[in-house]
């Protein structure tokens, strides 16, 4: 049985799915290894990672101190087991000294009620306006 | 269920984007856009309102209230999706009228039909400057 069936409040699950995925990178970003499978895809600033390694080792990258603010959240089923969710929002690094706004895609696939992986991701800094 | 990834998706996700926004900032074509939609299954949030299928897509479209729209795409980002679909982020700066431009965020989600692609999400966000409490 699909785990997105209609009636579920897809934008709260999904809600927290990211809300669960920024939080653990904030704080330890190996974590987030179990989230995505060998095809996993991420697209980052104009590269494209594939596999957990992969992803994890760009966004090991980036500040150890950076702060996801989510400023919007849209999210809309998408395959029998999957939920699409729409993010924009800020990154606070350098202890709130300097904030990136960001767009943030996921492709969520539900494997049960409780796990998701990632299938795709996309993610871009808004450099401009 | 094994992956139907389009190995076009780059392609298609950028030239559809294009056509998209000439359609869409030339008033005379316009509601040609709803040729893209589906009659039933495409899901459109606005701002966060949610509207579903191709003739309250463009109610809502159609709606807006500015004489002239310009929009200008910075980035495009595509991937292929595991049932042949394909994703596309696209950040942009919008202007409508004499107003100063404002930037945006939109993502389509593009599902095959036939021997073409039909808008099955779509989601529209301004990029607000401060981030709400």
């Amino acid at each position: 049985a699909p785990y997105t069936a209609a009636g579920m409040d897809v934008k709260k699950i999904a809600h927290k799915w990211c809300t669960d995925y920024y939080q653990q990178h904030q704080t330890n970003r190996q974590v987030l290894k179990q989230v995505y499978k060998p095809d996993s895809k991420l697209t980052v600033t104009n590269d494209d990672f594939v596999g957990p390694d992969a992803i994890v080792e760009k966004f090991e990258q980036w500040p150890k101190d950076s702060v996801f603010q989510v400023v919007s959240f849209d999210a809309h089923q998408n395959m029998p087991n999957g939920i699409l969710a729409f993010v924009m929002g800020k990154l606070v690094f350098d202890n709130g000294a300097n904030e990136q706004r960001f767009a943030h895609v996921f492709q969520f696939i539900a494997e049960s009620e409780a796990a998701f992986y990632i299938q795709n991701e996309i993610f871009q800094f808004i450099n401009f306006g | 269920m094994s992956a139907q990834l389009n190995p076009q998706y780059e392609q298609i996700g950028k030239a559809f984007t294009d056509q998209y926004y000439q359609m869409f900032d030339n008033p005379a074509t316009r509601a040609n856009l709803q040729q893209l939609y589906n009659a039933e299954q495409s899901l459109l949030s606005f701002e966060g309102q949610q509207m579903q299928g191709a003739v309250k897509i463009m109610e809502k479209l159609g709606g807006l209230t500015f004489q002239k729209i310009q929009h200008l795409v910075t980035t495009v980002d595509c991937q292929p999706m595991f049932d042949g679909g394909i994703l596309v982020n696209v950040l942009g700066q919008l202007k409508t009228d004499d107003d100063p431009p404002q930037s945006f965020m939109q993502n389509f989600v593009l599902k095959p039909s036939a021997d073409s692609f039909f808008i099955q999400h779509d989601v529209f966000r301004l990029v607000l400057h401060n981030v709400a409490a």
